[in-house]
């Protein structure tokens, strides 16, 4: 039998699910506006996008055991949670597809359930996001204690919502044809100087502009961790580039120069996402002790 | 179904019933996609155009165009020509689509001015790009 940790009346749960409604728009809205995304919809194999499918339910699963709203849930709970998720993020996008015009009865089933998947991914982050982090606060869940907060700030679970605010930040920008654009109009020099900025920016975010959040979820209690914790957050930007990139079809055919020039000016805004993006998503700083 | 207690927490009924339609949504997409993805073969676009109904209006006539792909991958940039009339009386037009994604279909249309004597109407896929 599943144990669950906590009791909510119909009336709180459907504020939850308005929060996630709206979280869910919120994030996904430019997506769901582009033209590149409907494209990808149709273009891409559905392999490629069943693929997509299961990262994205993967990284529900590591928000909402690290940063979400129930962090003391039981398993079962966190896999029920973001089923509810994908649930509401494929509603919310078959919604906004169809009042957009971009699905109809007149188009073809593989058509329309490829749009309504690929849209729907970010939408089920959003909800995520939107559902623990909109909320007053006082809404009866006790979020983390002891061990388990202990836990959220330790290195992997960073990790994973590194990962997961830079996924939400690269998949809104990946799509998009300027991406390349950048890239092969971009000299060596200007791309290194780019990998640079990402890497400062980086930086000021985690260790010098007193971010909120930083003082919980920041190692920096040696000038090594410091240093870990700002190459590694640029490093997933990197990989959270490369999936999304890949994903969207962009890397397909083009030579290694051009993917390498692609990844590192999308990993730019992922490094926002890793970055600012990650205390973000874990909500207001508690003011406990550094942790990591 | 055992009642949610603070004390002894379960999900409402709202909540089953969202977690249900969730699974149901969530496991016909994967489904679909499992297939969609085992189904798929390797092969070209095949594009085929189809002429509608003309309707005259006004000394015009307009000619509605369905594009169709049947082969294995999307077509861009699809140009249709269409023509009607024979010898010099012989008018063209045409048009581009941007995308007809594969087992899919897009519409469009042509306008001629209002001609004597039989259509001989021809409709034909030029060209395609595979992105």
């Amino acid at each position: 039998m599943i144990r669950f940790s906590h009791h909510r009346s119909t009336a709180e749960s459907l504020q939850e699910y308005g929060r996630g409604i709206a979280g869910g728009l919120m994030f996904s809205i430019p997506l769901l506006y582009t033209m590149e995304v409907w494209w990808a919809g149709f273009m891409l194999h559905p392999g490629r996008i069943l693929i997509y499918a299961i990262a994205t339910f993967a990284l529900l699963l590591l928000y909402n055991r690290f940063a979400g709203l129930r962090r003391d849930a039981t398993l079962a709970e966190v896999v029920i949670d973001s089923v509810e998720e994908m649930g509401i993020g494929l509603v919310l996008s078959a919604l906004i597809l169809w009042l957009t015009g971009r699905i109809g009865w007149e188009m073809d089933g593989r058509e329309v359930l490829g749009k309504i998947v690929v849209e729907a991914m970010t939408v089920a982050i959003g909800v995520s996001v939107g559902t623990s982090q909109l909320g007053t606060g006082d809404d009866g869940d006790e979020g983390l204690s002891g061990e388990e907060e202990e836990d959220a700030s330790a290195y992997f679970p960073q990790l994973s919502l590194a990962l997961c605010g830079a996924v939400l930040f690269a998949a809104n920008v990946a799509p998009t044809d300027e991406i390349s654009v950048i890239a092969v109009e971009s000299t060596p020099g200007k791309l290194l100087l780019i990998s640079l900025f990402s890497i400062l920016l980086g930086s000021l975010i985690l260790q010098f502009s007193g971010f909120r959040g930083a003082g919980r979820y920041v190692a920096r209690d040696t000038a090594l961790l410091a240093v870990r914790g700002i190459v590694t957050t640029y490093a997933v930007a990197l990989v959270a580039s490369v999936g999304s990139l890949w994903f969207f079809g962009k890397l397909d055919g083009e030579p290694f120069s051009q993917c390498l020039a692609q990844t590192i000016v999308l990993a730019l805004p992922a490094v926002l996402g890793a970055s600012a993006g990650r205390l973000l998503l874990q909500g207001t700083d508690h003011s406990k002790s550094e942790t990591s | 179904m055992r009642k949610s207690t603070p004390e002894n927490p379960t999900k409402n009924l709202l909540e089953w019933i969202v977690f249900g339609i969730s699974t149901a949504l969530v496991l016909t997409a994967l489904s679909f996609l499992i297939m969609a993805t085992a189904r798929l073969e390797d092969g070209p676009a095949e594009m085929r155009a189809e002429a509608g109904k003309p309707v005259a209006k006004d000394g015009w006539l307009r000619i509605p165009v369905t594009v169709r792909n049947h082969g294995h991958r999307v077509a861009a940039n699809v140009e249709v020509r269409v023509c009607i009339g024979t010898g010099e009386a012989k008018q063209k037009a045409g048009f581009t689509v941007d995308f007809v994604p594969r087992g899919g279909s897009r519409t469009g249309a042509v306008s001629f001015k209002e001609m004597e004597g039989p259509l001989a109407l021809e409709c034909e896929v030029l060209g395609y790009e595979e992105p």
